[in-house]
């Protein structure tokens, strides 16, 4: 792992009201997990790998389309997860089964008749409830609502429409996907195209940069595949650590050296500071970058994460205007 | 944040993700629910449900304002998720409220038999009540509401979240009641 000199940082910015200055490395990601005097503990898996099973017995008038069956996109989903570069692969391979309800020691995705409270046309696609003690994960089951609001669940690219004319075709794989982030304990992501992006585009089952580095944060390979760098830094206004900022890295080049895993696409890394103001992107392949730190005020905000409840904050500060902060490499 | 965010954005996202809900307008919240009150919170328990599969928790509001349907002084809205003797259920999204804080709330009737009401849309249906030294009063449940991103311009134009004055949203309901 390499560090960036980012004492470089102090000087371009002392001009700045807002400043970023080295402190030593400090937590990473959005993760779901909890903090503790100021120290963020993510929920992880540590019983591995995890056994999942897929239910193929789809609740009654679900709104599903197409000629591919549910457990294989769910298939296609975990496998994107599972391929991905310096990740431990934590999720084993999925088994079938027929339930149609959670089950005490089940790990279930599924369209269940049985589930935490949808109701038909509320407008919710899908949740994954997780179960922890302490920051282990010990149990997560996926849902999805058989009857979204004014939207079908596409199975494979060659459903256009809908059977219900109003209703418009949603990707089942990009929301699987998104999910199967949450089950293994990734919360949302402010970086935009990341998977864990809290808004979906129409198709996107491409795991990014950011989803790769929370991924393998949690769960790393022994040996990597691609060796990878940290950032770490702080954030200041006017002498006061800003809690929550969104602080990412950005590529400054064209190379890939994810280019081995075609099912990776690149974009910037992307944390939260800490109520020190603190943060460490970890996970960084090896290349040039700027770091921007931004304020967490939309599209994704305050509501959108559990970064501020996690640390027993009403919500993260955002009385700032984005500023690139510092150029290097790792 | 906006401007380096959607420079970013290949593509118009329109669905929220996990909890994975699809937007839903206060005019839609009004007439999925049979209940929408402004509320403070004043006590959360947690608890399984009686298959022990899912913890939820029931927090008790102390009702201000009913804007839509008849409810006593205080309503229990329950959640999933929760702490119960040392073990937690989380959903991505889903936030307990906290002794004292306030809320504009688009209920309905739980499945289950518990005397409970839920919040419409899982969690949508939930705008935050704050208050700026200004004296104004906010919403939020979250939820951007449209934004347009210029590509030739790399720039997004309009972003109006689902955030606005409380007097704007009590005036959206009681229209929307009233149609």
């Amino acid at each position: 792992m390499t560090r960036a000199n980012v004492s470089v940082a102090c000087v371009i910015l002392t001009v700045a009201a807002f400043t970023l200055m080295y402190v030593a490395p400090a937590h990473s990601y959005l993760q779901l997990g909890s903090a503790s005097g100021g120290k963020f503990s993510p929920d992880k898996w540590t019983s591995l790998p995890v056994a999942i099973q897929i239910s193929t017995s789809v609740a009654g008038g679900a709104k599903l389309v197409g000629s591919t069956h549910f457990e294989t996109v769910i298939q296609h989903s975990l496998a994107s997860w599972n391929g991905a570069p310096n990740f431990q692969t934590p999720l084993g391979a999925a088994t079938l089964d027929t339930l149609s309800g959670p089950q005490n020691g089940v790990n279930l995705i599924c369209f269940c008749s049985t589930n935490p409270g949808f109701s038909n046309n509320d407008g919710t696609l899908a949740l994954t409830v997780t179960t922890t003690s302490g920051t282990q994960i010990i149990g997560a089951n996926i849902f999805f609502n058989p009857q979204p609001s004014g939207i079908c669940f596409a199975t494979d690219s060659g459903v256009t429409s809908c059977p219900n004319s109003g209703d418009t075709v949603q990707d089942l794989q990009t929301v699987a996907t998104h999910e199967i982030g949450h089950l293994i304990g990734l919360d949302h992501s402010a970086v935009v195209r990341a998977i864990m992006f809290p808004f979906a585009p129409d198709k996107q089952t491409q795991l990014s940069w950011d989803d790769v580095a929370g991924a393998t944060v949690l769960y790393p390979k022994s040996a990597p595949d691609v060796a990878t760098g940290a950032i770490s830094g702080s954030v200041s206004l006017n002498g006061s650590s800003v809690f929550g900022a969104h602080v990412f890295a950005n590529s400054t080049t064209g190379s890939n050296p994810f280019s081995g895993f075609p099912n990776i696409r690149k974009t910037p890394i992307g944390i939260l500071t800490d109520t020190n103001g603190a943060y460490t992107i970890l996970g960084l392949p090896p290349d040039s970058y700027e770091v921007i730190a931004e304020p967490l005020d939309g599209p994704v905000d305050n509501t959108n994460v559990d970064w501020a409840s996690d640390f027993g904050q009403g919500s993260v500060r955002t009385n700032f205007t984005t500023r690139v902060a510092l150029k290097t490499s790792t | 944040m906006k401007r380096f965010a959607y420079l970013l954005l290949l593509a118009v996202s329109r669905l929220l993700f996990a909890t994975t809900v699809i937007p839903l307008g206060v005019e839609s919240l009004t007439r999925m629910s049979t209940h929408v009150v402004e509320g403070k919170a004043v006590s959360s328990t947690s608890q399984w449900n009686s298959e022990h599969t899912f913890i939820f928790t029931y927090t008790q509001f102390e009702v201000q304002k009913t804007l839509k349907g008849q409810t006593p002084n205080t309503v229990t809205v329950r959640q999933i998720g929760g702490t119960v003797e040392g073990i937690t259920q989380k959903v991505a999204g889903v936030r307990h409220w906290r002794p004292g804080e306030e809320a504009v709330l688009f209920l309905q009737p739980s499945s289950i038999p518990d005397g409970a009401l839920v919040v419409t849309g899982l969690i949508q249906g939930n705008f935050l009540m704050r208050r700026t030294p200004a004296g104004q009063t906010y919403v939020s449940n979250g939820m951007p509401d449209a934004f347009e991103y210029k590509a030739a311009a790399g720039e997004v134009t309009s972003y109006r979240g689902n955030t606005m004055q409380l007097d704007e949203l009590e005036s959206r309901i009681q229209k929307a009641v009233v149609k």
